[in-house]
């Protein structure tokens, strides 16, 4: 016990330490906090009308979807899989913690149910928008019967983009669900002791 | 709160935030993540602020949570100007950096909630505060200090 204590000891002697550097220097400039301050309120109020944007966006854009001669299946395709990205968003979300100052415990067993349910999401949400681009190409494909270079060109910059996009999309799912069942392990284990 | 009150508050507590940061963090990089992460919780969480469990704890409750949730994923948003830090315990060489850097590798150790509550426990908070901030009660609190002595025995 006496190797323990030491220990404890030392360490709140580091933390001592630690203390007297933090307040004698300055950590950040006071400029630059105040500047990432403005920064971060103005960040938090652009993306609380984020989604708004986007269906507005969305909804502008569809139309143009006719124009480019694009058939309405594809149209009605979507727009039905905007909806269904909106309603999960929303219902995801409402796991999410809105405000960090609950207890530990709660915040993290909230954001393990919205970790869980988000990633749950994307095995729907992957495999629509592997559909949504096959169609997509097809639609391309049909209007100039797939010839010359620019659908090639497109074609090759798709898959690309689909190879990338599904790898950087997996190890982020992976990640966030090994974070996520890191921190139900503890809950469950500091549960117990309840 | 309005955005002044905001500003005055982050630089007074700014040792705080940044001593969880750093107690949470792999590199400078991750912590200047962090200390922004924390603004952007606070700012979130200062208009549902009540002054119940004081300006300190509630500082404390909103940077554990979000260095422990804290999505590592989505590190260095493109959105999100980069916040840099007049100081860098990660390679500063003196004495005081050095006991700084040793006692982040003890805590590193420990799991998420175990480095909360040491973390706690070093900056003096009773046992009932600290049941408050992690979410379990004071008697916990002292069960879960004991296993986290004895995993450090187990570490030397």
């Amino acid at each position: 016990m006496e190797n323990t204590d030491n220990t404890l000891l030392e360490m709140q002697q580091q933390m001592q330490q630690l203390k007297e550097k933090l307040n004698s220097q300055k950590i950040v400039n006071d400029q630059l906090l105040r500047n990432s301050c403005k920064n971060t309120i103005n960040r938090l109020r652009f993306k609380a009308n984020t989604p708004y944007l986007f269906t507005v966006i969305a909804v502008i854009c569809l139309p143009s979807f006719f124009k480019m001669g694009l058939s309405t299946a594809f149209a009605i395709y979507t727009l039905a899989m905007l909806l269904v990205s909106l309603v999960a968003t929303v219902y995801c979300n409402r796991f999410l913690p809105r405000n960090m100052d609950q207890d530990l415990v709660t915040v993290a067993e909230n954001l393990h149910k919205y970790k869980k349910l988000d990633a749950e999401w994307l095995k729907v949400a992957g495999p629509m928008l592997v559909v949504w681009i096959v169609w997509m190409v097809w639609e391309f494909f049909k209007q100039n019967g797939g010839e010359g270079y620019v659908f090639y060109i497109l074609l090759g910059g798709i898959v690309v983009g689909l190879v990338i996009g599904l790898g950087i999309g997996i190890k982020i799912r992976r990640d966030r669900l090994d974070a996520a069942d890191e921190l139900l392990s503890q809950i469950e284990e500091i549960k117990q002791l309840k | 709160m309005t955005e002044r009150e905001f500003e005055k508050m982050v630089r007074e507590h700014r040792s705080t935030i940044y001593t969880v940061c750093y107690m949470f963090s792999t590199d400078k990089d991750e912590v200047a993540d962090l200390f922004q992460e924390i603004l952007i919780n606070l700012w979130k969480g200062s208009g549902s602020f009540r002054g119940e469990s004081g300006l300190g704890t509630w500082i404390w409750k909103v940077s554990l949570n979000t260095c422990i949730t804290y999505d590592r994923s989505q590190r260095h948003r493109p959105s999100t100007e980069p916040l840099s830090m007049d100081i860098n315990l990660y390679e500063d060489t003196d004495e005081g950096s050095r006991q700084a850097e040793l006692l982040r590798g003890r805590i590193a150790k420990l799991g998420p909630f175990d480095r909360a509550i040491v973390l706690l426990w070093l900056e003096n908070l009773s046992y009932d505060e600290i049941g408050q901030i992690v979410g379990i009660s004071a008697k916990n609190v002292s069960v879960r200090l004991v296993r986290i002595r004895e995993q450090l025995k187990k570490m030397q």
